[in-house]
């Protein structure tokens, strides 16, 4: 066992496997996720606005690079059926076990799952209003105050549902620390991960890329500020 | 002997259904003032829309403003001894309310002043100082709520 271990650290070389972009939006999230919820805990609603208004511009972008950005960051890349989601879980605790470049089937729904409930976080933050009718998101104009009280009460339980998500995902990236001894948080901060062999059909998105979809997130980040006026 | 027994259980009788008369008025009492400040948040929340519109409505904003100057006189009625948390009725009310009445009282005041002048700018229909008074009012919400409301 320890004989093999050793000659898989030698053989193993670094790999790059995620673009700049993915990684830049992962950890502005990670802020943003605390940023938010703490400014709602101090009641600077205007900080929290903010705070909302750029996550909604990173999940734009990042939808937008689900499509068209670096392979790995691409849904159609990491969004696999249920077989190979359950050949995936089979292996799971097998320790030689191939490393996967990217997201593996099962971290592949994780991740569009914590986006959905963000996506569910932004979109009912706009449509709410405070208890005092004091302190808005900028749709609320279009509900009445009492449906826009239902939205507070959503944007609330999507935010727990969320929370329960980022707990799923910080206990399977310790499982593979601690278990799998795979570092993927250096991964995320790198780009970069130790493989036993270079990975085929790994893809980068041209730079110019970049610049398309943050005028996309800014612009539309924009209109939703404005209340949905131009 | 026997005679304390019916005296005893007439006693009891009559705070028991004493005490559900008070029970149901109470409940009674604590929705009320929850429709007011209802009432209150959605004027609130008419008003800082038509804020936000490009052209807003002044007849609205006058509109929304009196509820805001009537509930400011009639805010004082809503609290009455017993009906705070200890009721078992569900409330935001803290004890607090009836621990420093003169404290509380000055919080209703200071809501209820501004709300006033907020409804003489509306009624002049001059958005320049309706803007103002309207932060000035909402800030006397949030001075009364952060010490006499539990937070939710």
């Amino acid at each position: 066992m320890a004989e093999g271990a050793e000659r898989d650290a030698d053989a193993k070389i670094r790999v790059r496997l995620w673009d700049g972009p993915t990684r830049l939006i992962h950890w502005a999230l990670v802020v943003l996720v605390g940023v938010s919820w703490w400014t709602h805990e101090i009641g600077r609603m205007d900080w929290h606005r903010w705070s909302g208004y750029t996550v909604l511009a990173i999940l734009v972008f990042r939808i937008f690079w689900g499509f068209f950005g670096g392979s790995t960051a691409r849904f159609g890349s990491f969004l696999k059926g249920p077989a190979a989601v359950a050949a995936y879980a089979r292996t799971i605790l097998k320790p030689g076990a191939a490393a996967l470049p990217g997201h593996n089937p099962m971290g592949g729904w994780s991740v569009l799952a914590m986006l959905l409930a963000l996506v569910c976080q932004v979109v009912f933050g706009l449509f709410s209003v405070d208890v005092d009718g004091i302190e808005s998101g900028p749709f609320s104009q279009y509900v009445s105050f009492d449906l826009g009280r239902r939205f507070a009460e959503w944007h609330e339980l999507s935010f727990n549902i969320l929370l329960a998500l980022i707990a799923l995902h910080i206990a399977a990236v310790v499982f593979y620390l601690v278990v799998k001894r795979d570092n993927l948080i250096g991964a995320m901060v790198t780009g970069r991960r130790l493989m036993a062999s270079e990975p085929k059909d790994i893809r980068f998105a041209p730079p110019w890329m970049v610049l398309i979809g943050i005028a996309i997130a800014a612009a539309i980040a924009w209109i939703v500020m404005k209340g949905g006026r131009l | 002997m026997k005679a304390k027994w019916v005296g005893t259980a007439a006693a009891l009788a009559v705070t028991l259904a004493g005490g559900a008369a008070l029970g149901q008025g109470v409940a009674d009492v604590i929705k009320a003032r929850q429709q007011g400040y209802k009432a209150q948040g959605a004027a609130f929340k008419a008003i800082n829309d038509e804020l936000k519109k490009d052209a807003p409505s002044v007849a609205v904003i006058q509109k929304s403003a009196k509820v805001l100057t009537d509930t400011g006189a009639m805010q004082y009625r809503w609290f009455p001894k017993g009906s705070g948390p200890q009721t078992g009725v569900k409330t935001a009310a803290k004890a607090e309310i009836w621990s420093d009445p003169a404290g509380f009282t000055a919080a209703q005041k200071a809501f209820q002043a501004e709300a006033n002048k907020l409804g003489q700018a509306a009624a002049k229909g001059d958005l320049g100082a309706i803007r103002p008074q309207v932060g000035a009012t909402g800030k006397t919400c949030a001075g009364c709520h952060n010490k006499y409301r539990v937070k939710t």
